[in-house]
């Protein structure tokens, strides 16, 4: 390459290189400008009944429960706090992907420091339109540059939040549960039938898996993983991709669909669904979370809270939750 | 794969980029061809197959006509006159067998995979109705990504080949190449082969005006699809989901929203591909050249999704046009009718196949038919009444090129292509009626209400009304990135910056909006 020519490139790779890191520059601001002050919907904060652990005190959860929506609807901490003084926390997001699964786990771990972490499995098959590997860049993305998450926050931003003034973090009674009165019963086939097949986990999600796993392993953490009863997404085959993985890392796997398992929480498909076998009710919620209660009582030697008087707001929320699910008040989102 | 996916943007292009000029010079094709199938695999699996048989069956198909053909010109000096003209029919015969072949096979496909249930569907109802006892059996059957692409620019070059105009290709990579190029492939432009497969195999040096002007452009499409396609997709299907709910003004805005959904989608798209193809020193064919700027039909569709304009043009117009029967009736009619209709029949006769295939290649439903005769019948209509429209300008003495009457013809265009569009969108026929009928009623629904709040509403007008400037600019000839690049440095990235912070902060994505895949690649 002649000399004059060699300068231009490399003036020229300069620009293009400079240019990049205006870029990534103008997205770190934007980022800072866009993303919520608080973790409450009304301060903008996507999947918040997900993020209501930021309003709890700090390394005060026991368990913190990850997974999607069934998550969110089937299990219900303040059912375990009740029986067994365990404080859990469901962080549920809808059609979560075991990528995001991940990334809510870091964020738990960046003010938590739960003793259990439950992974709901169903993420592992959670369909997306894009594939794992185009989900799996799009969740790392968002998080590296919230504004693309936040980006529609220009309509609503207030001044006081462009200035970078905090607000209080919001504390759900609920701890993340999303609580349901309606009853639609699933009438289907057995979707638990035996089967030799076997479903593969796909390899981007495995590789999620096993970082999910790693994560909670280096920080001194049991894994457990959970299947909530879910008649329209779970089968046998997937059941037993997650079995192998769990007795092949030594991890402890309760399926609630597994016929053994309903017979034990008295689990009904009649009563227990809100919409026909995909999501359940709060009488499904509750016999999964009592039956969950003493199941981790039992084998994880939790610590019973109800007289530590660190955790005299949890006995505030027992009375706001109960509120919720006599049907007296409707859960909003902005509860404090 | 969607073109606007970060996968897409950041580290597929990115990786091939990178890779691409890693390459010496005359491997790079390789880093195309693969980085092609590594696209069409994500986006499809195991449907590669389909594209491979294509791929195949069009390379052994030219092959072979060659070897037909220099079968024949290595003895045809030695021949007779009468023996050369009987080898040389024997020849084209042979020729015109495999070509057919290959239309048949490729043409088939597609026409099995995209239009069986459309057929199927039909003859079942037509058997039930007349008591035939015909039950066609319901099949299972997936699209592969781009087929209504691809197989057009295979057929495309097989008839080259056949008619001369093209070599056959001996280098498959190079044949693989152009049929699959990730650029084209998704919704286009139907390429051709003269056109493409030769500056795609060749390798590329960096040229550094070519690769800032193809990011610009992708910044350009990226605008066009996530800041306006894609916003205006909420409010269209809003209204077009309950259409019985709406009448009036709310769905005249409909139809207007709708036309600009479509054509920013489109074109943005096509922005995003010519720009990835620049990156690569490929000059990636246009497909729109402002089409709302024309004064008539026929220049409509000159200036819109032009290269399905052009196949047509060339693989059923013409052929059409020219065979002995078209001829033969233009006779006729000259000699029976009017010297006038001598001319229009023939014209008209070959028009029709062009409209029921441009119809039918969008999608296999009534309403597509209805939508290709629609536009058969506005252009016969000009074609019938050329001669009244010439008296008309000569009665009336109105001046053809005065500014007021170019506007009226371009805007009486755009209504007319609106309302094509109208039908285009519409769910069936019935629909399509019943929405045109009430937009002149009182109007139903509250603009507020159509998924888009005012803030939306607002970006979807500046966007509508910058696409609009952008169009009279380029009409007047000005190539808007020379001028951005002659602007002092600090302006120019000035610019760069804010298209990039208005695309990532008024895009239509992530949470609240849907993924709005390229509408084009549905057809």
């Amino acid at each position: 390459m002649h000399i004059s020519n060699r300068k231009q490139f490399v003036k020229r790779a300069l620009k293009i290189i400079v240019f990049v890191l205006l870029a990534v520059l103008l997205l770190e601001g934007m980022s800072k400008v866009l993303m919520p002050r608080s973790n409450s919907g009304s301060g903008g904060m996507h999947n918040y009944r997900a993020r209501g652990f930021y309003g709890e005190e700090k390394n005060s959860l026991d368990i913190a429960a990850i997974g999607n929506s069934d998550l969110a609807s089937g299990f219900s901490p303040m059912e375990l706090w009740k029986s067994h003084g365990i404080a859990g926390f469901a962080c549920g997001e809808p059609n979560q992907t075991i990528d995001q699964s991940v990334r809510l786990l870091q964020e738990v771990l960046t003010c938590q420091k739960p003793k259990v972490v439950i992974l709901e499995t169903d993420t592992l098959f959670q369909e997306n339109m894009e594939g794992h590997l185009t989900s799996l860049v799009k969740t790392a993305v968002n998080y590296l540059f919230p504004v693309l998450e936040y980006h529609d926050r220009w309509k609503s931003v207030t001044l006081s939040e462009l200035m970078g003034k905090q607000q209080k973090p919001w504390h759900d009674p609920g701890k993340g549960y999303r609580y349901s009165g309606d009853r639609v019963a699933y009438k289907g086939d057995d979707y638990m039938a035996e089967t030799k097949e076997k479903e593969e986990i796909d390899a981007i999600a495995m590789k999620s898996l096993d970082q999910f796993v790693e994560i909670c392993q280096e920080a001194g953490i049991q894994v457990m993983f959970m299947e909530m009863p879910s008649a329209n997404s779970w089968n046998m085959a997937r059941h037993r991709a997650v079995a192998d993985y769990a007795s092949s890392r030594n991890i402890s796997f309760i399926d609630f669909n597994m016929k053994d398992r309903m017979k034990e929480t008295g689990f009904d498909w009649m009563t227990d669904s809100r919409d026909g076998g995909n999501h359940l009710n709060y009488s499904g919620a509750k016999k999964i979370s009592v039956w969950l209660g003493d199941y981790l009582a039992k084998d994880y030697q939790l610590e019973d809270h109800r007289k530590d008087s660190r955790y005299q707001r949890w006995q505030q929320d027992v009375s706001a939750y109960d509120r919720i699910v006599l049907g007296v008040v409707h859960q909003t989102a902005d509860e404090s | 794969m969607s073109y606007t996916s970060y996968f897409y943007l950041l580290f597929f292009l990115g990786a091939l980029v990178i890779l691409y000029y890693l390459m010496p010079l005359k491997r790079r094709w390789l880093v195309l061809l693969g980085g092609s199938y590594f696209f069409y695999w994500l986006a499809s699996g195991k449907l590669i197959v389909f594209l491979l048989i294509t791929t195949v069956s069009v390379y052994l198909g030219a092959l072979a006509m060659e070897r037909e053909q220099k079968a024949f010109d290595s003895v045809r000096k030695s021949l007779e006159k009468e023996e050369k003209k009987a080898r040389k029919a024997a020849m084209m015969r042979r020729k015109r067998h495999i070509v057919l072949a290959m239309v048949l096979i490729n043409v088939g496909l597609l026409a099995f995979l995209k239009y069986y249930h459309f057929f199927s569907a039909n003859v079942n109802a037509l058997g039930n109705s007349l008591n035939l006892g015909i039950q066609l059996p319901a099949l299972k059957l997936v699209m592969p990504l781009g087929i209504s692409f691809y197989t057009l620019s295979a057929v495309g070059y097989v008839i080259d080949v056949y008619r001369g105009q093209t070599a056959a290709d001996h280098h498959f990579g190079r044949l693989a190449l152009f049929l699959s190029l990730f650029t084209n492939i998704t919704e286009g432009p139907i390429s051709r082969y003269g056109q493409l497969a030769g500056q795609a195999f060749e390798g590329h040096r960096v040229d550094y005006r070519q690769f800032t002007f193809g990011a610009q452009l992708i910044l350009w499409g990226l605008f066009q699809k996530m800041v306006l396609a894609d916003r205006a997709a909420l409010l269209v299907s809003t209204v077009f989901r309950s259409p019985s709910d709406y009448s009036g003004g709310v769905v005249i805005l409909a139809m207007f929203v709708y036309t600009l959904q479509i054509y920013a989608d489109f074109a943005g798209c096509m922005d995003i591909v010519r720009g990835s193809g620049a990156l690569f020193g490929i000059e990636i064919t246009r497909n729109f050249h402002q089409p709302f700027f024309s004064r008539s039909i026929g220049e409509f569709w000159r200036r819109w999704h032009m290269t399905l304009g052009a196949w047509f043009k060339d693989y059923i117009f013409y052929p059409v046009t020219l065979s002995k029967t078209n001829m033969k009736l233009g006779r006729w009619a000259k000699k029976h009718l009017s010297p006038h209709l001598g001319q229009v029949m023939p014209t008209a006769f070959a028009l029709f196949f062009v409209w029921l295939a441009n119809g039918i290649w969008h999608g296999a439903a009534w309403k597509y038919v209805a939508y290709g005769m629609y536009y058969y019948v506005l252009t016969l209509f000009g074609l019938l009444f050329k001669p009244m429209i010439f008296l008309f300008y000569k009665k009336t003495g109105i001046q053809k090129d005065s500014r007021p009457w170019q506007f009226f013809l371009i805007l009486r265009t755009f209504i007319l292509v609106n309302i094509g569009m109208l039908l285009f969108r519409a769910d069936s026929l019935p629909v399509f009626a019943g929405m045109f009928v009430s937009m002149f009623r009182k109007t139903t629904g509250h603009w507020l209400e159509l998924g888009l709040d005012v803030h939306d509403l607002a970006v979807l007008a500046v966007g509508a009304l910058l696409m609009l400037v952008v169009g009279i600019l380029r009409e007047k000839g000005i190539c808007i990135r020379e001028r951005i690049a002659s602007l002092p440095i600090i302006w120019r990235w000035m610019i760069y910056a804010s298209a990039f912070c208005a695309i990532v902060l008024l895009g239509a994505y992530g949470s609240g909006y849907g993924v709005v895949d390229p509408l084009y690649a549905n057809f």
